[in-house]
């Protein structure tokens, strides 16, 4: 065999050997029950206190716009969100901007919330159909006539829970679930143009570039990554998928660690033999 | 025909970038109305647009599939996939439009045949082509995160210590690990992400303006 097919057999058996590894890795510990503390930072913490914050009757969009791939990231989230508005007897408002694969997501999450918590479909939530193109623009001047009709074909205007709301001005907090650039254009069309208070959860490559938007105070607060869910239903006291997560997002993280110190020891070794 | 294929959309570009630059300032109802108008077009656009990306999608299979190319018989599973969607969808329609009371859930609500292929197909799928990257990750950061130079060094340092700190883990070694994910990400991240966002915005509005004045002129086709 020649030293290149060598090379790229050993490479090969390499990359099993850490897929091997990692797959043995993530089901091993979903077998591990553990209970632990985990802290909120502070960016957490804020969108927990504003909700907490908000009187009871209080008007929330929450945003959905997330593909059924981020779903195993976000879906946590957006159930501890809406559980949260539940808790505190706020009003539920639920619509995605991002594609149609968002509203059974939304569908069923607000269900399974409304169901525990015995809350009304129109009276204390209500979910709105995916529009496509600039809606926020239009919900900044008649929420009616960005959706005129729920997801039952009901006119919005006759629907209770939207008592007291003309347009985006007039909700109370907005929160985004997103796994692409729509917190960008909540952003610059819904916080800039409507004056709203804007929150945001995003999955943990993204959470990054939202930074900025913290200190410049257009996001109140931001949930990335499975890691900060997990702390927003340590918040909550309802530890569920994404703290039962923390196991196996720990294990791994502990995995890719220790492999790149062996990468790093045999690239020093390989260093010093050369 | 020039007149028609080039100064007629620069015209429009023109128009309409220039009215819409000040729309977004002016709160007069007269604007607001105006915006409102213009929105509605923008979704009937949009849901045309997507139209005619399936169109184009079903072209481009339908001639893998003519000339036999490489990996033909995938295209084929796209032309099932549309099929098959295509039915989940308007056939329940039809059967109650043809029935005197609904008989089958039509649409995006639960239990109907679109809903089902979504959970069963495409959130399954979708989940394990976004699981695969932590497997390519690993691998990556196995071969590639090298201590090579100071740079390389720094950013490694900076990696370990936000994968330490996203999880529980991290904060029961010692509190100064979250501590400083959190300096990291809010101090040395926030700056370099401002500064890639204002060259980026700077860069957005400059090619607007280059648009609107006809300066740029690649959407038309022209080089």
């Amino acid at each position: 065999m020649s030293n290149s097919k060598q090379s790229i057999h050993k490479r090969y058996r390499a990359r099993w050997i850490i897929f091997a590894l990692l797959a043995i890795t993530i089901l091993a510990s979903l077998f591990i029950k553990a209970d632990f503390p985990f802290p909120a930072a502070q960016v957490v913490q804020n969108v927990y206190d504003k909700i907490e914050s908000l009187p009871a009757g209080s008007a929330v969009v929450i945003a959905f716009d997330f593909s059924p791939g981020a779903a195993g990231e976000l879906e946590p989230m957006a159930l501890a969100m809406v559980r949260h508005c539940f808790k505190k007897d706020l009003r539920v408002i639920g619509l995605t901007i991002w594609d149609a694969p968002a509203v059974p997501i939304m569908e069923d999450v607000i269900k399974q919330a409304a169901t525990e918590y015995q809350k009304k479909d129109g009276l204390d939530y209500t979910l709105l159909p995916f529009k496509p193109g600039l809606i926020y623009l239009t919900m900044c001047q008649d929420f009616y006539l960005a959706y005129p009709k729920d997801y039952r074909d009901q006119p919005t205007r006759e629907l209770p829970v939207f008592h007291g709301i003309k347009n985006l001005s007039d909700v109370d907090y907005v929160f985004d679930i997103a796994s692409l650039s729509t917190i960008e254009t909540w952003i610059a069309y819904g916080k800039e143009k409507a004056d709203i208070e804007l929150g945001a959860a995003c999955t943990a490559v993204m959470a990054t570039d939202y930074y900025p938007f913290l200190q410049s105070k257009q996001l109140n607060g931001l949930v990335g990554g499975l890691g900060a869910i997990a702390q927003y239903e340590t918040l909550l006291q309802k530890k569920e998928r994404a703290y039962q997560a923390m196991i196996p997002q720990s294990a791994v993280h502990l995995l890719i660690i220790l492999l790149i110190v062996i990468g790093n020891l045999i690239y020093l070794k390989q260093r010093k033999k050369n | 025909m020039v007149f028609l294929k080039k100064q007629i959309p620069l015209l429009i570009a023109l128009v309409t970038g220039i009215i819409f630059i000040i729309q977004f300032f002016v709160p007069h109802p007269a604007s607001q109305n105006l915006q409102a108008w213009v929105t509605k077009w923008i979704s009937i656009v949009t849901g045309t647009a997507l139209l005619l990306g399936l169109t184009s999608l079903i072209y481009l299979h339908y001639q893998k599939v003519k000339n036999k190319t490489t990996g033909w018989g995938f295209s084929l599973v796209v032309f099932l996939g549309v099929f098959i969607s295509l039915m989940a969808g308007f056939l329940p329609t039809i059967i109650n439009w043809l029935t005197p009371s609904p008989v089958l859930t039509a649409g995006m609500t639960k239990g109907s045949p679109l809903i089902w292929i979504f959970n069963n197909s495409i959130a399954p799928l979708q989940a394990s082509m976004f699981s695969l990257i932590a497997f390519f990750m690993a691998s990556a950061s196995f071969r590639a995160f090298r201590i090579k130079n100071i740079q390389a060094t720094v950013l490694l340092v900076s990696a370990m210590i936000i994968m330490l700190g996203q999880i529980p883990l991290g904060g029961l070694i010692s509190s100064a690990i979250p501590d400083t994910m959190t300096w990291i990400l809010t101090v040395p991240n926030i700056a370099v992400r401002r500064a890639i966002l204002f060259g980026v915005t700077l860069g957005a509005i400059a090619t607007s303006l280059k648009i609107i004045f006809g300066i740029e002129q690649s959407y038309l086709g022209s080089k």
